[in-house]
């Protein structure tokens, strides 16, 4: 009985985490493919529809995919709309951060645009570490490390040793895995960025402040704190002040 | 032949035309002495027609007698002059005529008469004269003496600032009607010097011929005076109060009598008092306007632009401060500052000019921004700014043009470089094939949620090391039970303590006594086999209905031997 209960444990445990996409994968497939067929053909406009299509089913959904972002942000450009451009190479960059060609274009429309910020910068160095793709392998390796442990508890291996090394490692990689959710909580948290909407200024307090500096379109900017409709972001050094959040477009899951 | 015929025809209408049709220039202007006169008085009106034109078509010269006048005469009478003008190197006769036309008039009543201008037809076109309101006063009314010289002088602010330049205009000539033989200017000469001690003095005119240009004929109180005007420009320096005048000029006048000759006269002037106040800083003083621009608003990286900043008004412009351009977008020169003055309506314009250089120093959409001058406006009494215009320019990247030069290189980790440069100077294409979907296996919830399914697998064991915890714990004070079971002579609790202390040293339950003796007297453990034919004892009595008393009696050391066992090695063995 007390297997019995354990196994049908794990199974739910499987079910809940990794249902698939079910019906709308082969939809949503149908729709990008049609997008990108827009997008070859010059009708950019129809093409963002489709995209947007696409974009908005999955994000109902609790999903994300860089491709679409990445098509949507070259679109976007041959639209002269560079700020959407960058905010979405910007998006397709926190869930695949190893493409190269995002990595590109990124860099290509900044230059556009004139942010003279390196992409050296401490985000893109937490991305690699700290995102979406690492966050789920390291979990499937945690589901396999417990499900290792049990069938070895279960069918009484008759090697005790390997039993005591597999329990002590999934144990020790669990502690792991909690640590790094915290710190990929706390990352998302705290490491929250922007694309300003538009030329704006920014002011020393949210309500009545003084001119600090100006602030222009498609720059990439760090929010640290937040009162009640402003946010105060910082570029760099220099460029820090409250701005209304209204002019920012935030990039985030 | 027709054809030829008619061009020349053509040509010489063309010139004879040229020759005929020549441009009449003349003007036309009504003169009196005086508008204020007495009824028996005849009123003399001098209507002169002067410039280059032909006398002879003048035609229809007429004033009309109406109930309120009487015209008694019109006699014409004409000069004519001849003087070579220079004009683009070539020598030209040009002709003066004047031709002049006094009228004389009688009025039939007192009071004001609106006398209506009289007019002449020139080559089929009307022309007329002004008209003049004429003061006809009763023969037995005074009519008030007006000064034969006048001479006023007046400064057009009453209160100065330091700094803030104010104009003195002064007028002064004799009235028509009088003739005068020498003019002797007395103090005026000296106007200049006096003015010195408070302020800096500039006249306007400087020669002569300046003063002969400023002539004019004025209507003062119904009699024409011929004025000339003087302007000084000054500029107060000290904080005080100043007259200035009364300014008096000698002149002659001559009087129809042999025997008096020449009269020796003097005019006076009026008085002004002016304040002249100082401000605590050092500021420009007037009313000025402000006007800003660029000569580029789309620029290459690198690459110039002019900031220009005209400020213009009327006051010591000479005090407004440079301002210094600052902006980390830019790098800024020091601007190049011209001053310039204008004479505009009679008045003195100053104006400056700065003329700043930026060159941009990052790509995209960047603000100039606005620049301010201070200055006191004496219009509000207070200091003022003046604001310059924000520009927004566009910088482009210089590459965007030359296509050979490499871009801007771009790092995105320290190891690796994107170089923007030729080759990689377009955007990369769009993914094809297959979407692939990325969603967070363990989101904030499903992890609480995770961790709670773990913690119910493992539930059992977790209980079950919870219930050997507060075993363990009953274990080490199973000696007071084992009294209690003892003393009470209890079986079942005497076997519950052992089989608990078997648990906790082997981890096995359910363990038959006979296997578990037959196993203690293989490894001899002594004490464990005395428990065990103790119990065993026990259960024989118990199952024959013995009396156990005598049991208990023989086996008296039954409580040491649970002691040893529980801190005994041999457990190990079995």
């Amino acid at each position: 009985m007390e297997r019995v209960i354990k196994i049908l444990g794990i199974i739910i445990v499987f079910l809940v985490n990794f249902y698939s996409l079910s019906f709308t994968e082969e939809e949503i497939n149908l729709l990008f493919k049609q997008a990108n067929k827009y997008y070859d053909n010059a009708k950019y406009d129809s093409a963002l529809v489709y995209y947007s299509k696409v974009d908005s089913i999955l994000s109902a959904s609790g999903k994300y995919s860089y491709k679409l972002y990445y098509n949507m942000a070259n679109t976007y450009y041959k639209e002269n709309d560079y700020v959407s451009s960058i905010y979405f190479l910007e998006k397709a960059f926190l869930i695949n951060p190893y493409d190269n060609d995002i990595i590109t274009n990124i860099a290509f429309v900044k230059s556009k645009i004139g942010d003279q910020r390196d992409l050296n910068d401490y985000f893109y160095f937490y991305i690699k570490i700290f995102n979406i793709k690492v966050y789920n392998s390291i979990i499937i390796l945690l589901f396999i490390f417990i499900l290792v442990t049990l069938i070895l508890r279960f069918f009484k291996s008759k090697k005790k040793s390997i039993y005591k090394i597999v329990y002590t490692i999934t144990i020790i990689y669990l502690f792991s895995f909690l640590i790094y959710t915290i710190i990929y909580l706390y990352f998302y948290k705290n490491f929250k960025y922007a694309i300003v909407k538009e030329d704006t200024s920014l002011y020393s307090e949210p309500f009545n402040g003084k001119y600090v500096s100006n602030i222009y379109k498609g720059y990439k900017v760090r929010i640290l704190k937040r009162n009640g409709k402003f946010l105060f972001i910082n570029y760099n050094k220099k460029i820090s002040g409250w701005i209304e959040s209204d002019r920012l477009l935030l990039i985030n899951f | 032949m027709v054809k030829r015929l008619f061009v020349n025809l053509l040509i010489f209408l063309l010139f004879f035309n040229y020759t005929l049709i020549k441009a009449d220039f003349f003007s036309y202007e009504l003169y009196y002495n005086k508008r204020i006169i007495k009824k028996s008085e005849p009123f003399i009106l001098q209507a002169e027609i002067k410039g280059d034109f032909d006398p002879e078509k003048i035609e229809e010269f007429n004033l009309p007698s109406t109930n309120y006048y009487r015209v008694l005469s019109i006699e014409p009478s004409i000069s004519k002059s001849y003087s070579i003008v220079v004009i683009n190197g070539k020598k030209q006769t040009q002709r003066n005529i004047s031709l002049t036309y006094y009228i004389s008039i009688i009025f039939l009543d007192t009071g004001v008469v609106h006398l209506k201008g009289p007019s002449f037809i020139y080559k089929g076109k009307r022309y007329k004269f002004k008209d003049i309101d004429v003061i006809v006063k009763g023969n037995n009314q005074n009519i008030t003496k007006t000064p034969t010289f006048y001479f006023h002088i007046s400064l057009d602010k009453k209160k100065l600032y330091v700094g803030e330049y104010a104009e003195l205009t002064i007028k002064f000539g004799p009235r028509n009607d009088i003739t005068i033989t020498r003019i002797d200017l007395g103090n005026l000469d000296s106007l200049e010097y006096n003015l010195k001690k408070v302020f800096l003095v500039k006249p306007l005119f400087k020669d002569n011929k300046d003063i002969e240009k400023t002539k004019k004929k004025v209507d003062i109180n119904g009699y024409m005076y011929t004025i000339y005007t003087l302007k000084y420009i000054l500029y107060p320096i000290k904080d005080t109060t100043v007259y200035i005048g009364p300014l008096f000029i000698r002149y002659a006048q001559l009087v129809n009598n042999l025997w008096i000759g020449d009269i020796n006269r003097v005019a006076r002037s009026n008085k002004i008092k002016v304040y002249v106040k100082s401000l605590k800083e050092e500021l420009p003083v007037g009313v000025y306007t402000i006007s800003s621009n660029i000569d580029k608003h789309e620029v290459n990286l690198g690459e110039g632009l002019t900031l220009t900043i005209k400020i213009s008004g009327y006051g010591n412009i000479r005090l407004l401060k440079k301002q210094e351009l600052q902006d980390d977008n830019f790098q800024v020169f020091p601007p190049e500052v011209d001053y310039s003055t204008i004479e505009e309506n009679g008045r003195l314009k100053s104006i400056v000019t700065f003329k700043y250089l930026l060159i941009p120093k990052y790509i995209g959409k960047i603000k100039i921004p606005s620049l301010s001058f201070l200055y006191y406006n004496t219009q509000k009494e207070k200091i003022d700014t003046l604001k310059t215009k924000s520009f927004n320019i566009v910088v482009k990247s210089a590459s965007d043009n030359d296509s050979n030069k490499a871009l801007t290189t771009i790092t995105y980790s320290k190891k690796r470089k994107v170089f923007l440069n030729n080759k990689d100077n377009y955007l990369q294409y769009i993914k094809k094939g297959d979407i692939d979907i990325e969603y967070l296996y363990l989101s904030n919830r499903k992890i609480i949620f995770f961790l709670l399914l773990l913690l119910m697998l493992n539930f059992y064991d977790i209980f079950y090391m919870i219930v050997l915890y507060y075993k363990n714990k009953l274990l080490g004070s199973y000696t007071l039970r084992l009294k209690k079971a003892l003393i009470d002579k209890n079986l079942s609790d005497i076997e519950k303590i052992l089989y608990e202390i078997v648990y906790k040293k082997i981890g096995k339950r359910n363990i038959p006594i006979d296997i578990l003796r037959e196993k203690a007297e293989k490894v001899n453990f002594v004490e464990l086999s005395y428990i065990l034919s103790f119990i065993e004892e026990l259960n024989k009595a118990k199952y024959i209905g013995e009396n156990i008393d005598d049991i208990f009696k023989s086996y008296k050391d039954i409580e040491k031997m649970f002691n040893k066992i529980v801190s005994s090695k041999k457990w190990k063995e079995l």
